[in-house]
């Protein structure tokens, strides 16, 4: 049947783009976690060592530790922000919405140095608490303080997918609830959250995987006792002959997959598609006076909350001085001219690389949700699966190995290696942002009812005309949502591209950010340009926002002749 | 001083003789570490001087340009790797991934303080020196009414608990030289008693040598043992920082060398010369730069207060420092620092902690069971799984090698395997002083 | 070029279909013949397959096995697109993002089918189904009724060569059913569209189709027209199926030479029409029963029966009788002024022989 075979070559070009740029690569490196480090046979004596080691079984426990607290309390901050804006006519919902995307950006190094400046044991909000009341708490500390960094950071996650979910809802089951006598946080809790499952498992696995996998953050608290930063540390320090980094990276991976695979379980035969009569989107209402005033309160204290860091971010770029004290000492816009006169490329070149590997993520991530949730392909969960995995891969690991790939291999007419291109960046970025799009793709897909693709392909739709004209355009909330958080991500990424830049003029704005971060004169620029990132990434989402937001209204609103 | 003039004023001549002759290719790529201040600056310069060539300055981590070296190797091209820890560039010339070069110029002595300038074995050139040295945060100590450190032993006392940081010696190869500094200095045992003395009043090990200065700087803690420029530059940058060389302080050496198969090898070696000629050297006193040079009569136009190690015996010349057998057990003592420092910081903390209370309760009492446990307990503390004998058994610092030679070498014992017997042996050590220095106190 | 002209109809066959999801066996042995401009019913109650059957013919759900044939070319081997068979889906599929003009359009730019007249083909078909003037609308602005023109107005748009409608009355008000019944007859009539109508409401299919197979259990049980079904009844459950009826169940024995249904205790019932096998029942409609009729003539069957139940339908009173263990529905014309038995009275029931239908036990 033609049908099968057109599934099947997509499928099998997906898995040969992920074998080539991801297993290849990734499998070139951590092999060594399956050698004897003496003979070089094959062997699973670095795992036997891994579980004998005291300190690497505490690591496994505590990051798990971190992944699920985290998932806990981003949940507490992003539902609440997305029940409110999907449910009540609320002045500024886009405005919440793509603020909501910011926390996800958290420029290397110049993050880290804004957060201990506000919450650092001797940052601003400690010097207050110590001023008024005498104390000090250590927001920043150990785990805890991991923690409270991931679950800001990672909440948006769990917003984008829990407001796409809830958009998506039938109307008529609400109400169906309210008609019963169910209302408010019971309401809630029983209909609309269930509803909205698939979507809010989507961001909560994501959430997950990434406090579970994130290097960054316990980097910048020097939380050495988890997963992550032992991998990293013993991957990238020179000379070191141990094997147990890349052990850790590929247990991280079998983690993360094991942890998709529960969530996939978990949402098994939750797929409530609204029947395409297009009264989707939960019932919105007016608040009475308290109550906007109520939510309107807890609202600016969960914005405030998670946009302290970039807060920062601003006072330290325009910052003159800032050392052991509440602000800065005084402030100048010397950094941003400075930025500007210098470093312009890197930021055009952040949004080339960022923007076309966004691209890139969503049709990877529409086609594989496609291919796993619509084709019976065989062996199209591992798709899932192993673009999945990229999350748990830290960027060292796939620049080492893209490396070690392609830098043999000469592209045609270019007359360089692959390795060396600035493509292979864009490559990189899109295999490490992926699994982002790729979620998103499926929870919307999940929610697109099975019959209005048979009824395109009854009125003589291909597979692929369906897939553009039907699919993809009732997907296209989901899609925004799935490029916006790529993209975010991907204009800050650093650790594989510090790798694979080779040309200052090929560089990005993490690199950027990076040189100007290496000397105690280039925080302030750092800042600036780590603030331009945030500031394009948020002018970029808030367009996305608004375009869904208009074309939800065209198809509601346009009233008939 | 005549001598050194007379080489310098030749070597120029040379350097400009050789200059004209030798058509340059058009472009040079240089793999660096250096922050852009540092290579801005010369790359102007040298293009000033060969306005054909194109240089490119591609920054990177030095454990990531490590990497991009070996991986790029059978396509390389990369011309010069330009970086201050030696020990990345061991690491490139035992893969023979450096390319020997004979420097044209003369003038330049063998040692800065007691560190040989140049690889013995011809690969790797010294261009500069650096000191290590303690830099503060004046708002910090002022506030909490801490005292500024002078020398190292005074990071090891109470006071100063948790307010000082420090870079990992496996995460900064320069850390890893004053490290080994004062193993080589102060003896194995003795050296390591020190070092987790101050270790046990860290506020943070930070994951680049960077952090440090950053975390001063920002007042996060108070006290960073970083190298001079950190401190310095810091300072001039406006922070409310001050710097001091300790009396003994240790010296490194910051270096240059060309890869192998660069396709680039005449501007390259031009580069170096470059670099090492006066007029190069020069560029190495600006303040935003502020490294020593390597070339003695330099120092002359230095402002009034720059250390001189050439005329200054204290800088990094008590130690006799020993090349290899530093080389031979250098992730030995990298990862022994992680297991007894880096990982298991709170357990040191709390033990030092613990230890410094009960001291203080004893202060001007005489309870000789109470001092015979705080005795015991620092032993525990400073107990070391591996003696120094041990640190230079080339079998043992194999099983930390970063690769076989032949497949026929044998290692016995596997990294993991190591550490996990160091780490349980260590971890019970920090909580059982903890608990002695607790049951001392509570005699008191 | 119109629609109205009529596109040659086609037969459809359908030999030998089965259908199973995973083990689960769905359909079993269909073998159907729908004649070109036939208007064919699948009637069944829920999980019969009838559904199944339609998705089949359109390509959708797990390959069958056997064989379905447009005028004589198997089109097992077709993907959906490739087919021609517009269907009009339960829910109506429209998709929400696109307005009802693009929704109508969306087969023919499918089709390649110039702008112009493809414009021209639009406004036909919304004309056909009345709402030229909610051309622009979303499908969420819309109401039920108007959302089932669209769905059928973008179906006929391609002329396909069969129609198949998937229970397309079912989600409408009772009034908006019969309305749209109508007008969906009218438009098949004139598109002459081979057609085919998926309901579980007898009623509906007896109205609408030419013919119709009643399917249960994934097995056909009887085709024929309508009327045909009504009065011969392959089997209990199609009787059932079609309107209220009365069967009585029992043994066939031979009593003084002439078959008898001995059903329960004291309830022996003369059979006058030819007899197979030992067990059967008896089917007869209500309203085939008289009660306590003036005359009587021998070629009817006579019983004695108490009132259990009463319920007065408007046009007819309809009573329950008891008789023996079994109970017999009888409806009675109504007209002002008629008797009313009470409950508990004795009746006599009389029913022609030539209504009555015995169906051997299988």
């Amino acid at each position: 049947m033609p049908r099968i075979r057109t599934s099947y070559l997509v499928a099998s070009s997906l898995a040969f783009f992920l074998l080539v740029f991801l297993v290849i690569p990734v499998g070139k490196v951590i092999y060594v976690a399956f050698q004897d480090s003496s003979t070089g046979a094959l062997t699973l004596i670095n795992f036997v060592d891994f579980f004998k080691t005291s300190l690497f079984r505490e690591s496994f426990i505590n990051s798990l530790y971190v992944a699920g607290m985290s998932v806990l309390f981003a949940s507490i901050i992003a539902m609440p922000l997305a029940y409110f804006t999907t449910r009540f006519n609320f002045g500024g919902s886009i405005i919440i919405q793509t603020l909501g995307i910011v926390p996800l950006i958290m420029p290397p190094f110049v993050g880290a140095v804004a957060m201990q400046l506000l919450f650092g044991s001797n940052g601003s909000v400690n010097l207050l608490l110590d001023k008024w009341f005498g104390l000090n708490i250590p927001f920043m500390e150990g785990l805890n303080g991991v923690i409270l960094v991931e679950s800001i950071h990672y909440f948006p996650f769990i917003l984008i997918n829990l407001s796409a979910a809830l958009n998506n809802i039938d109307r008529s089951m609400e109400e169906a609830a309210q008609n019963l006598g169910s209302t408010g946080m019971r309401l809630f809790r029983r209909i609309v959250l269930p509803l909205a499952m698939p979507g809010y498992l989507a961001g909560a696995s994501l959430v997950f995987l990434k406090a579970f996998d994130d290097l960054g953050t316990p980097l910048l608290l020097n939380v050495n006792n988890m997963l992550a930063t032992q991998a990293y540390l013993r991957i990238s320090s020179i000379g070191i002959s141990d094997p147990m980094g890349y052990v850790i990276s590929v247990i991280l991976v079998i983690f993360s997959l094991f942890s998709l695979w529960v969530s996939m379980l978990a949402s098994r035969g939750k797929d409530y598609s609204g029947g395409g009569k297009g009264s989707s989107g939960l019932l919105k209402r007016d608040m009475r006076g308290w109550e906007k005033a109520g939510a309107y309160c807890l609202i600016i204290f969960l914005l405030v909350l998670v946009l302290s860091p970039h807060i920062s971010l601003l006072l330290l770029s325009f910052g003159t001085i800032w050392s052991y004290s509440v602000l800065p000492d005084a402030f100048t816009t010397a950094h941003y001219v400075e930025v500007f006169s210098t470093t312009r490329e890197y930021i055009t070149n952040t949004l080339l690389y960022a923007g076309i590997a966004a691209s890139f993520d969503v049709a990877i991530g529409v086609a594989i949700s496609y291919v796993v949730l619509r084709t019976g392909v065989i062996g199209r969960r591992w798709l899932d699966y192993v673009a999945t995995g990229a999350l748990a891969v830290p960027g060292v690991v796939l620049g080492i190995g893209y490396l070690r790939t392609f830098n043999d291999f000469n592209v045609p007419f270019i007359g360089k290696p692959l390795a060396s291109w600035w493509v292979i960046i864009v490559i990189a970025l899109t295999i490490r942002r992926l699994p982002y799009a790729l979620r998103a793709c499926t929870a919307a897909l999940h929610q697109v009812s099975i019959t209005l693709e048979e009824a395109a392909e009854n009125l003589g739709a291909g597979k692929t005309a369906t897939v553009r004209k039907i699919i993809v355009p009732l997907m296209a909330g989901g899609i925004v949502a799935g490029f916006v958080t790529s993209f975010a991500t991907a204009t800050v990424e650093l650790s594989a591209t510090l790798m694979l830049v080779t040309a200052e003029s090929d560089a990005p704005l993490a690199y950027g950010i990076y040189v100007f971060m290496q000397s105690a004169a280039g925080r302030g620029p750092g800042a600036a340009l780590g603030l331009i990132a945030v500031v394009v990434v948020a002018l970029g989402s808030y367009l996305a926002h608004h375009f869904i937001e208009r074309n939800k209204r065209l198809q509601v609103n346009s009233t008939g002749q | 001083m005549r001598l050194f003039g007379r080489l310098a004023l030749s070597t120029g001549l040379l350097v400009c003789l050789a200059m004209p002759a030798q058509a340059l290719e058009k472009q040079l790529t240089v793999v660096t570490s250096y922050p852009k201040d540092l290579t801005t600056t010369f790359k102007k310069a040298f293009e000033q001087l060969h306005p054909d060539v194109k240089v490119e300055m591609l920054k990177k981590k030095t454990t990531a340009g490590v990497k991009y070296i070996q991986e790029t190797a059978s396509n390389n091209s990369s011309d010069l790797f330009w970086a201050s820890a030696p020990d990345a560039f061991e690491v490139l010339k035992e893969d023979g991934l450096l390319q020997k070069y004979e420097v044209k110029a003369t003038g330049i002595p063998e040692v800065i303080g007691s560190y040989p300038i140049n690889d013995p074995d011809g690969f790797y050139k010294g261009f500069a020196g650096s000191g290590y040295g303690i830099m503060w945060n004046t708002r910090y100590l002022k506030a909490k009414n801490i005292p500024a450190p002078r020398e190292w032993e005074d990071l090891a006392k109470p006071v100063y608990h948790g307010h000082t940081g420090m870079s990992a010696p496996s995460r900064s190869g320069t850390t890893h030289l004053t490290v080994e500094t004062i193993l080589q200095g102060e003896g194995w045992d003795k050296g390591w008693k020190l070092l987790k003395e101050i270790g046990g009043n860290f506020h943070t090990v930070t994951e680049r040598s960077f952090g440090v200065p950053d975390g001063v700087n920002s007042g996060q803690f108070g006290v960073g043992i970083v190298i001079d420029f950190f401190g310095l530059s810091s300072q001039a940058s406006g922070f409310p920082v001050e710097f001091v060389y300790p009396t003994v302080t240790t010296l490194v050496p910051a270096n240059i060398a060309i890869v192998n198969k660069a396709p680039h090898p005449e501007a390259a070696a031009a580069f170096i010369e470059f670099l090492l000629s006066e007029e190069g050297q020069k560029i190495l006193l600006d303040p935003k730069i502020r490294r020593l040079p390597v070339r003695p009569e330099i120092y002359a136009q230095a402002p009034k207060d720059f250390p001189n190690p050439f005329l200054d015996k204290s800088i990094g010349a008590k130690v006799k420092f020993d090349v290899v057998k530093s080389k031979n057990r250098y992730n030995l003592v990298n990862s022994l620092f992680d297991v007894m420092v880096t990982y298991r910081l709170d357990d040191l903390r709390k033990a030092t902690k613990a230890v410094q209370d009960a001291e203080k309760a004893m202060a001007g009492k005489n309870n000789a069971e109470a001092a015979k446990m705080i005795a015991e307990a620092k032993a525990l503390i400073a107990a070391l799984p591996v003696d120094e004998a041990r640190s230079f058994d080339k079998d043992f610092a194999a099983i930390f090698k970063k690769k076989r030679k032949k497949a026929t070498d044998k290692v016995t014992g596997r990294q993991a395997e190591v550490e996990q017997q160091w780490d349980s042996m260590v971890k019970s050590n920090y909580a059982e002083a903890a608990k002695l220095a607790r049951k001392a106190q509570s005699l008191l | 070029m119109s629609l109205a002209i009529k596109v040659k109809p086609v037969r459809l066959k359908i030999e030998d279909v089965h259908i199973s999801f995973g083990k689960t066996k769905v359909l079993q042995g269909i073998d159907l013949d729908i004649e070109p401009g036939e208007f064919f019913a699948f009637l069944g109650p829920s999980g019969s397959g009838k559904s199944t059957l339609l998705r089949a013919i359109a390509g959708f759900g797990p390959e069958p096995q056997g064989r379905i044939l447009i005028d004589g070319i198997d089109i097992l081997s077709l993907p959906p697109w490739k087919r021609d068979v517009g269907m009009v889906f339960q829910n109506y599929a429209l998709w929400p993002h696109l307005t009802v003009q693009k929704n109508v359009a969306f087969g023919l730019e499918e089709r390649s089918v110039p702008k112009k007249e493809s414009k021209d083909r639009v406004l036909e078909a919304l004309d056909m189904v009345g709402l030229t003037h909610l051309a622009g609308r979303h499908p969420s602005q819309l109401s039920g009724g108007q959302q089932q023109r669209v769905a059928l107005a973008r179906t006929i748009v391609i002329r396909p060569r069969l129609l198949l409608l998937d229970e397309p009355l079912s989600n409408l008000d009772a009034n908006l059913r019969v309305q749209m019944r109508t007008d969906i007859l009218k438009l098949q009539r004139k598109l002459g569209l081979t057609t085919i109508f998926v309901t579980h409401d007898q009623e509906e299919a007896n109205t609408i189709s030419d013919r119709m197979a009643v399917l249960d259990k994934g097995i056909i049980q009887q085709i024929g027209s309508p009327m045909e079904l009504y009065d011969n009844p392959a089997n209990p459950f199609v009787a059932h199926f079609l309107g209220t009826t009365n069967m009585i169940e029992g043994e066939v024995i031979t009593k003084e030479n002439k078959p008898v249904l001995r059903a329960g205790q004291d309830v022996e019932l003369p059979l006058h029409m030819k007899v197979t096998g030992s067990r059967g029942a008896i089917v007869f409609r209500p309203q085939s029963v008289k009660v306590n009729p003036e005359e009587q003539d021998s070629a009817s069957m006579c019983i004695r029966g108490t009132v259990k139940s009463r319920e007065f339908l408007g046009a007819t009173v309809r009573y329950g009788v008891q008789i023996g263990d079994v109970t017999v529905l009888a409806d009675e014309a109504h007209q002002r002024g008629k008797r009313i038995y009470d409950e508990l009275e004795q009746v006599r029931l009389v029913i022609p022989q030539k209504q009555i239908i015995f169906i051997p036990e299988a």
